[in-house]
């Protein structure tokens, strides 16, 4: 299945931008975080074309520095979404869209409402999320630190 | 007189290569948002590199590691000088950014070659002060 086309609207280099054809923009929070590819980038485009936002904060993707050795960012089967401190989200409408993106587990990683919150999602268990964690579960898994 | 013009032209010389800092002293964060954390701290001549990795939803077993040094600084460009590493960043202006930032704001890139993957192209933006 092909990929849905993206419009490069980046207007500062340091944080890229694209517009789906639905109009939605996925914004990521820097040069450093890498955009998906093939399948996980339809998801990821599925998740901001149905979570209701106008625009969507992207704060992990392909990037295969940083993260922890099994990570399934370096892999292309992750993506991170900014939490509700930028992404006006509430857990109930990401859960729904991260399922009909075809997104399999994620956890919402609650560092007290700071930056650092997010909602990550993965295609498939492993790397520390199994069964807690999957999406057929009525609610996601938040974790607060 | 030829003399003191001499010293005066030395003198100016002098000065104008000692270039002033514009970077402040102090604690820096990568944006965040992932299974993985930077602090950058600047002390007078001292730095510190912090960097923490874990699974997600498992912040409690994280993996850590650290860079030590020292700095320097000629107006934006920084030296990071560790025991086996010399590393090269700038001081920039954001600019438009999604991050909720003035466009004025100061941030401390590294460069893309760093030969710490982590630390490629990473953007350190001051922490808020605490007091």
């Amino acid at each position: 299945m092909a990929v849905p086309a993206l419009k490069d609207i980046t207007t500062n280099k340091l944080y890229p931008a694209h517009k789906t054809t639905k109009g939605i923009t996925i914004q990521l929070n820097g040069p450093k975080t890498g955009m998906p590819t093939g399948t996980t980038l339809t998801a990821l485009i599925k998740f901001v074309d149905s979570c209701g936002l106008k625009s969507v904060l992207i704060t992990g993707g392909t990037e295969t520095s940083g993260h922890s050795k099994a990570s399934f960012h370096g892999i292309n089967l992750a993506i991170d979404v900014a939490g509700t401190r930028f992404n006006k989200l509430t857990h109930e409408k990401a859960l729904a869209a991260a399922k009909i993106a075809g997104f399999t587990h994620g956890v919402y990683e609650d560092f007290r409402g700071t930056g650092r919150d997010h909602w990550h999602f993965q295609i498939g268990a492993g790397n520390g999320l199994g069964d807690k964690q999957s999406l057929k579960l009525s609610k996601l898994y938040i974790k607060k630190y | 007189m030829i003399r003191t013009l001499v010293i005066t032209l030395l003198a100016a010389l002098f000065l104008s290569s000692c270039n002033e800092c514009n970077v402040k002293k102090g604690s820096y964060t990568n944006a965040g948002g992932s299974e993985q954390s930077t602090n950058l701290t600047l002390a007078d001549k001292d730095f510190i590199v912090k960097h923490e990795n874990w699974q997600p939803g498992h912040y409690e077993l994280r993996v850590t590691s650290q860079i030590n040094g020292s700095w320097t600084c000629s107006e934006n460009l920084i030296k990071f000088t560790s025991s086996d590493k010399m590393l090269s960043a700038e001081l920039i202006t954001v600019g438009e950014n999604p991050l909720g930032l003035d466009s004025n704001s100061k941030a401390i890139m590294f460069n893309e070659n760093t030969g710490i993957d982590y630390l490629n192209e990473q953007i350190f933006y001051p922490d808020a002060p605490t007091d």
